[in-house]
């Protein structure tokens, strides 16, 4: 392959936003039309990077994997996940319970990905105030206990808040 | 890759392979469709890189190094969305040949999985967006029990027997029963009195239904509590039985501060009244029945009692609301003595035999000394005694007090008016009626008489040449000349309605109501015979050697005569110059000759 190609996933409950994540990155656009992934679906981005660790520009290309989302009933598949160098760790902030699961979702990762990088999405910040955005961030920060973990961001997929911000930096560590 | 193996294979299977730096080595004729994208190269050759076909295998390097090592036998990749189709893969790694040379591929077993997994979507969906429902409804419900559970007003649900379904902790916490206590229990049972249309078992109350419904409601620990109420109806669905919402306010702190100001404006509005009624109350009578009146009316009591009580300890009850004093339990009545006033020994007595239930004493103090108490009974119930109250009365003891004060005040200066009345009207030498008494005396009789059609007669007495038995005899003798003749004229009339008085100088004059002129007459008579009687030297006399007198008198009829009252006093002037002129020593009434 020409550039750089790192494999990231998405992961997280269903109904987080992963997907939407995903078409707002890559594709610019947004639906709020729900429509349940199943399995794993690849995607293709391209990115620059202009600020790397020896100062020149970089393409690295994103082949991200669109994991189906968390249930009751139905763990992630940790095959799915083998070989990622980063991952996205999506929650919802109306939803305490997926946020609850970040955690697990992360240790999960790094089980399969030890040396894999981790960025944390709590989706759909636009539906809470950016006060209780910037206590949710407060709260689920696990960088102190787990390196790994570059930082947790508050996303909107919808408005696109911090959506680029989140692969550059993924991918950017990545790189490292 | 042989032949062979691709005519082992199932017709929904394909397949390709690669060797260990990942460059394709062979395929299936029918693999193709499902690795082509549109970043994909325009025709699949030997050599290719298999991710550039494949990208799902970009990051698996590692995966693939352990296949070929034989430290992993299969690594699987299922649900693979690859354009419009789900694929399963499974990655293998197959030795060409002789099992010892190294001459391996691995080898991706392609299979079409749209059908799989189209179902696993369509179910995954529904069953995604029931469980998105059920946790909006449980976070619906979580809120809903966040907003009851915080509310502080007590919440309860009934059905449509009025019994108990469901609280909220504020309705344990203001009432003081649990849950288990109250469940399906008659909303009715925590009333403590319930309207008697509204007493029907087995229905809700309908009196609840509304805004702002104050009820009564008896807690646990036995409080009466105030809430009030805001109840409605609700069916859940067309085809269950009604139930009611009911929120009370526990309203107990308010009540009791409207009660304490009502109480204020009572007994502000009782200060003001009692004030003025004993500014009016200008008698100690008067005053204290005013009080006993006020305060019974007021405190809604069975009796109120003002007790006095002399310096040397003996008392009485100087007033009291009872006629009856004091009812004994089995209703006898214990009759209050003739006297009005009772002895504190009845009092005490008589208190030793009644139900009194609750009782208060007040000190009742003049110029600061002790001068009673007042007292309030409960016989039929208990009264618990309020500070307010307390307070009230002492206040209202306070101004009973200082009227007590004034009332006293009053009385020695009525009996000084009166003293000074009546010397204004006595003259001093005789004790007799003065000139202005008489006056005022003879312009009431003279009505009298004119009213009731009696006669009216009066009589002028002079004595006899006493000037000159003043200057023989001295004043201090003309003066007891003129006593001896006042007490003469006041022993006369002693029993008698007649008004005696000094008219000025030896001149007296006589009113007699109801006289007419025969008895006037007599009564002349008797006054020259008593005076007689008293033989009062008077060497100076010319008619006697003792001092006489002349009368003139008069006999109004006002059937017959039209005179005014001061024609009597002339006319009586008259009469007497008769009688000076006759000789004096006698009695001459007038006449129209």
């Amino acid at each position: 392959m020409a550039t750089s190609a790192k494999k990231v996933c998405l992961v997280g409950d269903f109904s987080v936003g992963k997907t939407s994540l995903i078409r707002r990155f890559v594709d610019n656009q947004f639906s709020d039309e729900y429509l349940s992934t199943v399995g794993v679906k690849l995607s293709r981005k391209l990115v620059n990077l202009s600020q790397t660790a020896d100062a020149s520009p970089k393409d690295v290309e994103l082949l991200i994997w669109d994991i189906e989302g968390q249930t009751q009933f139905k763990a992630i598949a940790p095959s799915y996940l083998q070989g990622a160098k980063g991952a996205i760790i999506v929650g919802d902030v109306k939803r305490p319970d997926t946020l609850d699961h970040l955690e697990d979702h992360i240790a999960l990762f790094l089980k399969i990905n030890p040396k894999g990088k981790v960025i944390v999405a709590l989706n759909k910040a636009d539906l809470v105030t950016p006060e209780a955005c910037e206590k949710l961030v407060e709260k689920y920060t696990f960088n102190v206990q787990q390196p790994q973990v570059l930082a947790t961001y508050a996303t909107s997929a919808k408005t696109g808040k911090d959506v680029n911000a989140i692969f550059h930096e993924l991918a950017s560590a990545m790189l490292q | 890759m042989t032949v062979q193996f691709q005519d082992l294979l199932p017709p929904c299977l394909e397949f390709i392979t690669c060797d260990r730096q990942l460059q394709i080595t062979g395929w299936s004729p029918g693999v193709l469709p499902f690795i082509t994208t549109p970043l994909a190269p325009d025709t699949l050759e030997a050599t290719q890189d298999i991710r550039d076909w494949l990208p799902e295998l970009v990051g698996l390097e590692d995966t693939i190094e352990q296949l070929f090592r034989g430290e992993k036998a299969s690594f699987e990749l299922s649900g693979i969305q690859h354009q419009d189709d789900y694929l399963d893969l499974l990655i293998v790694c197959e030795s060409e040949g002789n099992i010892t040379t190294s001459s391996k591929h691995i080898l991706i077993l392609i299979r079409n999985a749209s059908d799989r997994m189209a179902v696993e979507q369509h179910l995954g969906q529904i069953a995604k967006e029931y469980s998105l429902k059920f946790q909006e409804l449980s976070l619906a419900q979580n809120y809903l029990k966040q907003i009851v559970s915080s509310m502080s007003d007590a919440l309860l649900v009934t059905d449509h027997h009025g019994r108990i379904q469901q609280i909220n902790p504020a309705t344990t916490e203001i009432l003081g029963y649990t849950e288990s206590e109250l469940l399906h229990k008659p909303i009715q049972t925590l009333f403590t009195k319930l309207p008697q249309s509204n007493t029907l078992p087995n229905k809700f109350p309908n009196f609840l239904l509304g805004q702002d419904i104050e009820q009564y409601c008896q807690s646990k620990d036995d409080q009466i509590l105030s809430l009030s109420f805001s109840c409605s109806s609700f069916q859940q669905s067309i085809d269950q039985t009604m139930q009611y919402v009911c929120i009370g306010r526990d309203i107990s702190l308010r009540k009791q501060m409207e009660r304490y100001l009502e109480d204020q404006v009572r007994s502000s509005r009782l200060v003001s009244n009692l004030t003025q009624h004993l500014q009016k109350s200008l008698t100690q009578s008067d005053l204290l029945q005013t009080t006993t009146q006020l305060l019974y009316q007021w405190l809604v009591c069975d009796r109120v009692l003002i007790a006095h009580y002399n310096p040397d300890g003996s008392g009485a009850i100087v007033a009291s609301t009872a006629s009856e004093l004091f009812i004994r339990p089995n209703h006898q009545i214990i009759p209050a003595p003739e006297n009005s006033e009772q002895s504190v020994e009845y009092l005490q007595t008589a208190l030793s035999t009644v139900d009194i239930k609750s009782q208060l004493a007040i000190p009742l103090f003049e110029e600061q000394h002790l001068w009673g108490l007042l007292i309030i009974h409960y016989c039929e119930r208990e009264h618990n005694w309020k500070r307010q109250e307390i307070h009230l009365l002492e206040q209202v003891a306070g101004q009973v007090g200082m009227a007590l004060e004034r009332c006293e005040l009053y009385q020695q200066l009525q009996q000084a008016n009166a003293e000074l009345r009546r010397l204004a009207h006595i003259d001093g030498l005789t004790q007799l009626g003065n000139r202005r008494a008489f006056d005022q005396q003879l312009q009431t009789e003279w009505e009298q008489a004119q009213q009731t059609d009696q006669s009216l007669s009066l009589i002028l007495c002079d004595v006899d040449f006493f000037k000159a038995y003043n200057d023989y005899y001295g004043h201090p003798q003309g003066d007891y000349c003129l006593q001896l003749l006042g007490q003469i004229l006041i022993s006369i009339c002693h029993n008698t309605v007649f008004f005696p008085a000094r008219y000025g100088g030896e001149e007296f004059v006589l009113l007699m109501p109801n006289t007419n002129q025969t008895q006037a007459s007599r009564i002349a008579q008797t006054i020259h015979q008593a005076l007689a009687s008293q033989a009062l030297k008077h060497e100076r006399s010319t008619l006697e050697p003792w001092v006489t007198i002349s009368i003139g008198g008069i006999t109004f009829q006002p059937t017959v005569h039209t005179w005014q009252a001061q024609d009597l006093v002339s006319r009586a002037d008259q009469a007497l110059y008769d009688a000076k002129k006759q000789g004096r020593n006698c009695s001459r009434f007038w006449t129209t000759d």
